[in-house]
């Protein structure tokens, strides 16, 4: 908004407004710029541009320190599959956080819906791959009820979201480990672990799920009613739900769809581990939320990409994967993506500042 | 004679707190109705009783001689009566053309549509033609709302509620956050506004601004219509005799 | 507090984020309900004198090797007559712990048990509770303080780690790098491990050390050190994981990259998918301790300390080295963990 000298110009100087021939500049919307031209500086000076070059210096910088070890396809299929689980996680915080909300609990919906999965199966007793399906969905399902829950604790019951799944970090574990009595679920299927080891095109299923869940994701933010609702909604709240727009229930869909994502991602790691790994995944939301900031998404809301979010998970993946090359003392990893963090959201402070001045 | 949008009689109280007593209200299509009156006058409530915010305690609202009853502003919307509000309820982070379709995006046609894919080209062009014919040059709807000044701001919110008004758009405190320049810029805007045939509602505090821009001027005293004034016969003492209760005059 | 405990402890607490340590309280409320509803075993009522309820308190809850311990003392428990608890948190984690201890001392129970997360920032809290006149008995760690428990059972973390990388240095030939994959610094048990399998090491004059790397309890980060060191460093010919979930994770990583049997594997500890790795030979090997022996040597001493008898201070468990041909012999099968309390 308008700053305090420029109220102070309206209360007394607007008893003379000036002749308006002179004005016509100021009326126009945007600046006097090529169409093209302007795509092109918006594209390079947009968060995911200044990270997709960050995400490429890191790749040439361990290609020249470790020529013989980092640059190859076997090291660069460890990354994606790594980084596989994350992704599918990052996806849905992307999502809720464009609409200006925040999932603390997906690490433990991740457990949950693993821990539901394994124990469906376990039920079942078949081993086949109808076996595996029926783990998929129920792990989905379980991983949807811990998002409706969020939705409803934060849109009905009025609890900032940073709280409520704060609490369902804690409870969805506890659950989890109600069902389990702590410890890990251990005996999947042989059909889960024989597609844990099979690959398509050379690359494991897990990383063919993640790039669906991606390219789904990027087409729904992108080019639908629903992800236009998203961005208004964590842009202005109440111009949305003054535009009609029901705020309620966009907001509930977006920590279903979460939810629902962290239980894919649970059955993802089942797969991968063939166990629930219940202790591991405490930081699993920091971890994402990493990325999802580093790829341009606001902590406001209102802003984000899923492309941003692809690069920004990438970013830390890499980080670790040359160090671990370089055989540096690990230790050193956190520090430099923590400085990275900081870094990218400092220029984001910077460009926000710029464009809100103008 | 029936007018575009009437109120006979409103009231509206608050516990014990009478703030609206009986008050009438009358714009025409193509007019620019200005409501002054000093703080707690009823301007404010007068406003969202007609725009669907509150509900009366009494009185009626005519839409065309017709009797009407606004079950919120959504529902006003329906009948063609649209607010641009104080806040403008912009969507900063989100272009022009995107905030002109907040909550009534347009949909590709077909199977594309049914997915809830949006006609982004469709919105672009017709966002692009509404703010061209009001005169408010756009060069990027796509560019941040955020990015763009005070009085750009005010342009894009009335541009929207032009957009989509079929009869009459209410607009509070268009120019309160405004430097004298685009002051006139909005100014400009609204009496073009009217000029296409909608009805334009303006609440303001600027005198001078109002006999301007206003064809006519209605004065609100204590929750009931203190004075009406056409543009003409309006001065400087008389609104403000008429807002402080020290004239006693009923058009 | 001396300043010394002190900064341990907060050193400690600032390797979480601060949401984190939020977390904690939350979590800590869940997993305690949790542990204590699911394994309590009661026992007929009239438990008389000063033989009173013995609790456990574990490093982390879900943990195959603790669970079995609960397992083992649980039984011995129940034999004696005795009232017997578990009590522990999800995590890994110095501050969890301590709250947890304060807890049970609170309680008045007849003696603890407990597998310390840290050998300095835990004297505090213990040293609470022997001032009640509760006795204390380590399973797996001691504290830095000798004073503070009445016994230590322990199997040796050196000796184990030493037995790991003599197993893995025959398995790759006696020549080649190797890595070892660990939880985090500053766990007295983890570091016997480690020291003793570079110490192992050593030894072999073809071999070299890579150092390690730190999972932080991540199943998904050990994989990732597998598989990355297998592809990028020629030279690596063994891995050696510390702790079950690293030994998982490294599993899932070598077969990811494709080097189950290439690079050589051995772990420490056992867990469900542990042995079945070992069954289908994609992991070459595995130090297993006798945790459910430890568990029911820790009720029968907790017992006599309670009865006013002498205990042993340092009483060790034997281990093994599991192998993909010896798992199921009779002699190793005793030692394998069942965290569900099957037996």
């Amino acid at each position: 908004m308008s700053n305090i000298d420029e109220l102070k110009t309206a209360s007394t100087d607007a008893t003379a407004p000036t002749a308006s021939s002179t004005a016509t500049p100021l009326d126009t919307v945007g600046a006097t710029m090529s169409p093209r031209s302007r795509t092109i500086r918006r594209m390079t000076s947009s968060s995911p541009f200044y990270m997709s070059i960050v995400l490429l210096v890191l790749i040439a910088v361990f290609s020249i320190v470790a020529p013989g070890a980092f640059p190859s396809i076997a090291n660069a299929r460890n990354i994606i599959t790594d980084a596989s689980t994350l992704m599918v996680m990052a996806v849905g915080m992307t999502f809720v956080m464009v609409a200006a909300g925040f999932d603390l609990s997906i690490g433990s919906v991740l457990v949950f819906g693993g821990v539901c999965g394994s124990m469906a199966m376990t039920w079942m007793g078949t081993d086949n791959i109808g076996t595996v399906l029926v783990g998929l969905l129920v792990s989905m399902l379980g991983g949807l009820a811990w998002g409706l829950f969020n939705g409803f604790v934060i849109t009905r019951l009025r609890v900032p979201a940073l709280i409520a799944t704060l609490g369902s970090l804690g409870a969805a574990l506890g659950v989890a480990q109600i069902f389990t009595n702590g410890n890990d679920v251990r005996d999947v299927p042989l059909t889960l672990i024989h597609i844990s080891t099979a690959s398509f095109l050379g690359l494991s299923y897990l990383f063919w799920v993640a790039l669906v869940v991606v390219i789904i994701g990027a087409l729904v933010l992108r080019t639908t009613k629903f992800g236009r609702h998203t961005y208004i909604v964590g842009s202005n709240e109440e111009a949305a739900r003054r535009a009609g727009i029901n705020v309620r229930r966009q907001l509930m869909m977006l920590y279903a769809i979460s939810g629902t994502l962290a239980g894919l991602a649970g059955m993802m790691s089942l797969t991968r581990f063939a166990t629930t790994t219940i202790g591991g995944h405490s930081q699993d939301a920091l971890t994402v939320i990493t990325g999802v900031v580093l790829g341009g998404t606001s902590l406001y809301g209102g802003i984000g990409t899923i492309l941003g979010t692809v690069i920004g998970i990438f970013i830390p993946a890499v980080l670790q994967n040359g160090f671990v090359v370089m055989n540096i003392q690990p230790f050193w990893q956190q520090v430099a993506i923590g400085l990275i963090l900081i870094g990218a959201v400092f220029i984001d402070q910077l460009k926000r500042r710029a464009r809100d001045r103008a | 004679m029936t007018h575009l949008l009437e109120a006979r009689g409103l009231v509206k109280n608050y516990g014990h707190v009478e703030v609206l007593r009986g008050t009438d209200f009358v714009v025409d299509a193509g007019q620019v109705v200005a409501l002054i009156g000093d703080n707690g006058a009823g301007k404010s409530t007068l406003v969202k009783i007609l725009s669907g915010v509150i509900q009366p305690d009494g009185g009626e609202i005519l839409l065309n001689g017709n009797p009407v009853v606004f079950k919120s502003p959504i529902h006003a919307r329906k009948f063609g009566i649209e607010t641009v509000y104080q806040d403008l309820a912009l969507a900063p982070d989100l272009g022009p053309a995107e905030n002109a379709y907040i909550g009534r995006e347009l949909l590709r046609p077909g199977f594309l549509g049914k997915l809830g894919v949006l006609d982004k080209a469709r919105m672009l062009r017709e966002a692009a033609e509404t703010f061209t014919s009001l005169g408010t040059d756009v060069k990027d709807l796509d560019a941040p709302v955020a990015a763009l000044s005070g009085g750009q701001r005010q342009s894009v919110a009335i541009c929207r509620a032009v957009m989509w008004a079929k009869g009459l758009v209410f607009m509070d405190e268009p120019t309160a956050a405004l430097g004298v320049r685009q002051t006139r810029r909005v100014l400009d805007l609204i009496r073009r506004v009217a000029d296409s045939g909608i009805a334009v509602v303006l609440i303001s505090h600027n005198m001078p601004e109002v006999m301007e821009v206003a064809d006519s001027i209605q004065v609100l005293r204590l929750g009931k219509t203190a004075a009406h004034f056409t543009a003409e016969d309006a001065d400087l003492d008389k609104l403000v005799g008429a807002m402080t209760g020290s004239i006693e005059v009923i058009a | 507090m001396t300043h010394h405990q002190e900064n341990e402890s907060v050193k400690h607490m600032n390797r979480r984020i601060k949401i984190g340590s939020t977390v904690a309280a939350g979590l800590l409320i869940i997993s305690a309900v949790a542990g204590c509803s699911s394994t309590s075993t009661g026992t007929a009522a009239g438990t008389s004198g000063k033989i009173g309820k013995i609790v456990y308190i574990p490093g982390l809850t879900g943990n195959p090797f603790y669970s079995t311990v609960s397992c083992g003392a649980s039984g011995a428990a129940k034999k004696a007559g005795v009232d017997f608890a578990t009590q522990g948190s999800a995590t890994f984690d110095v501050a969890k712990q301590t709250e947890i201890v304060n807890a049970v001392v609170a309680s008045k129970p007849g003696a603890i048990m407990i597998s310390i997360t840290d050998p300095k920032a835990m004297i505090i809290p213990l040293t609470k509770a022997k001032e009640a006149g509760i006795p204390v008995i380590g399973i797996d760690g001691d504290l830095e303080d000798e004073s503070v428990m009445v016994s230590n059972i322990q199997a040796d973390g050196i000796a184990g780690g030493e037995l790991a990388g003599d197993a893995l240095a025959k398995l790759v030939g006696e020549k080649g790098s190797v890595m070892t994959i660990d939880n985090a610094t500053g766990s007295l048990v983890s570091k016997a491990r480690t020291d003793g399998f570079a110490k192992a090491i050593s030894k072999y004059p073809n071999m070299k050390f890579l150092g390690i790397q730190y999972s932080a309890n991540d199943t998904a980060k050990a994989a990732s050190f597998a598989s990355t060191v297998s592809t990028t460093n020629p030279d690596l010919v063994g891995i050696f994981s510390a702790e079950t979930n690293n030994t998982e994770g490294a599993i899932t990583g070598l077969r990811e990259a494709g080097k189950t049997g290439k690079v050589k594997l051995v772990g420490y500890d056992t867990s469900d998918p542990i042995i079945a790795a070992l069954a289908n030979k994609t992991l070459d090997g595995t130090v297993v301790q006798n945790p459910r022996g430890e568990g029911a040597l820790g009720v029968t001493s907790a017992i006599a300390a309670m009865k006013g008898e002498k205990v042993k201070r340092q009483q060790s468990a034997a281990q093994v080295f599991a192998t993909p041909e010896n798992y199921t012999t009779d002699n190793v099968k005793q030692y394998i963990y069942d965290a569900n309390c099957s037996a």
